[in-house]
């Protein structure tokens, strides 16, 4: 994995490198500037790039082209526009970090610089941008199929789920492209995850995930929602609910009102480190003007909820705007 | 291997038991010269407070103090960069000769554990 690292703090830059390299990242260049990391890639001037980094970490405030400027002039050129950008910065105030967003930062932690941190948030970084590539790639084939064939069968992977007839990832990025070609897109995804599924499944096995599954698919299905809401499965253990018109409000309470719906079928869990029986984490995201491609949302949802999931688990999780 | 109880240097111990003293030592080594160039450059002022430059040196060297485990001189770079955008000048003037004061602290420190980065002494270049 490739990485670039921009600070005008020698010392920082010097840390972040020794960190990594012990970490066994190999491949590291650095920029003391924005416009020596608008260089390096081959932005600014124009150029073949020198370096094409799978992660960017970048601090926010440096003199001349601070970062969340260098950041927005990185994504907006198509070549690095999948590649994250994780800003660090000692600035805590909101308004930094929401322009860091609007600039297509995909994540943020705080200096000082601690290790476990940094590792943590790199490589979950790098595994957003398989994600979105991966997802990427998905749409594509689904734009494909529906022009070759309209009415094409549901079976299709990401269609539809074998097991509890929801709906699947592909429905779920189809549409939220409708949504967010709108001029005002405005409304909510959350994203329900059993915690320590993987583990579940080692004990119990595949099957009796699948049933259970099945179990909290019917339960989802009795919980009160509006006309438009849309319950859908986006993974093995994974549900999502989409909201359109929805508030983050409505859908966190929402959230909490399913979490405790699942927490109370009290399903024995021997190996979950959060309890004795199966929780789930969630993650509430609204999607009203956001400047993310549907895949890329996707992919912010899929990080907030393995953040959530990683930090412990049996939590939510929201991100506002 | 450096041992210490010493909290200012804990950070440094971990990482050099990681990453091994060698990298430690030049790690340490060119921070404690951007120490001394930055501190040396704040000794120099003494009117014209240029906000953003200050603003600009306190919030680096608070994030890379800190990030080394030198949580004293970090706050210090903080309280100062927080003075400076609230337009106090006293109180940066201040800030600046207690960054002076504490990085002598933490010089003894490193002269301590890390003989061989101060076997010469600090230059501001």
């Amino acid at each position: 994995m490739s990485i670039l690292i921009v600070d005008d703090d020698p010392t920082i830059r010097d840390l972040t490198s020794l960190l990594l390299s012990q970490a066994g990242f190999t491949e590291i260049a650095t920029a003391d500037s924005g416009a020596k990391a608008l260089q390096i890639l081959g932005i600014d001037p124009p150029a073949p790039s020198e370096f094409i980094p799978d992660v960017i970490l970048m601090d926010i405030m440096m003199p001349g082209i601070d970062g969340i400027e260098t950041c927005a002039r990185i994504k907006r050129e198509e070549t690095f526009a999948d590649i994250p950008v994780l800003m660090v910065t000692t600035l805590n105030d909101v308004e930094h970090l929401k322009k860091a967003f609007i600039a297509g930062a995909t994540d943020y932690m705080n200096k000082p610089i601690r290790a476990e941190e940094l590792l943590a948030r790199v490589k979950s970084a790098h595994r957003l941008k398989q994600e979105a590539k991966r997802r990427k790639q998905r749409e594509v084939e689904l734009e494909r199929m529906s022009l070759e064939n309209p009415v094409a069968p549901s079976r299709k992977q990401g269609m539809v789920s074998p097991r509890t007839g929801l709906p699947g990832e592909a429905i779920l990025l189809g549409t939220l492209g409708v949504a967010l070609a709108r001029a005002r897109s405005s409304g909510a995804v959350t994203l329900l995850s059993l915690d320590a599924a993987e583990s579940f499944s080692t004990r119990y096995g595949e099957e009796k995930l699948g049933e259970v599954m099945s179990d909290i698919a019917t339960l989802l299905c009795h919980q009160p929602a509006r006309l438009g809401d849309l319950l859908l499965q986006t993974g093995p253990a994974q549900f999502a609910l989409y909201l359109p018109q929805g508030d983050v409000e409505q859908a966190e309470t929402q959230a909490n009102a399913l979490r405790a719906a699942i927490a109370a079928l009290q399903i024995p869990h021997e190996y979950s480190p959060v309890g004795p029986a199966l929780t789930a984490s969630a993650a509430v995201l609204s999607f009203a003007n956001t400047p993310l491609s549907p895949a890329d949302f996707l992919a912010a949802a899929y990080g907030l909820i393995e953040r959530a999931q990683s930090s412990g688990g049996n939590q939510i999780l929201v991100q506002r705007d | 291997m450096t041992e210490t109880t010493d909290p200012d240097f804990q950070t440094l111990a971990l990482l050099e038991k990681q990453a091994g003293r060698t990298a430690v030592v030049k790690l340490l080594g060119n921070h404690r010269q951007n120490v001394t160039q930055t501190i040396a450059e704040l000794e120099k002022i003494t009117g014209n407070i240029d906000r953003d430059h200050i603003h600009m040196i306190a919030h680096r060297m608070q994030g890379s103090c800190g990030s080394l485990g030198f949580h004293r001189l970090s706050a210090l770079f903080s309280d100062m960069d927080k003075a400076v955008m609230d337009g106090n000048h006293e109180q940066v003037i201040k800030y600046i000769q207690e960054v002076v004061h504490e990085n002598e602290i933490l010089a003894d420190g490193v002269r301590q554990y890390y003989p061989e980065i101060l076997s010469k002494p600090e230059s501001s270049g």
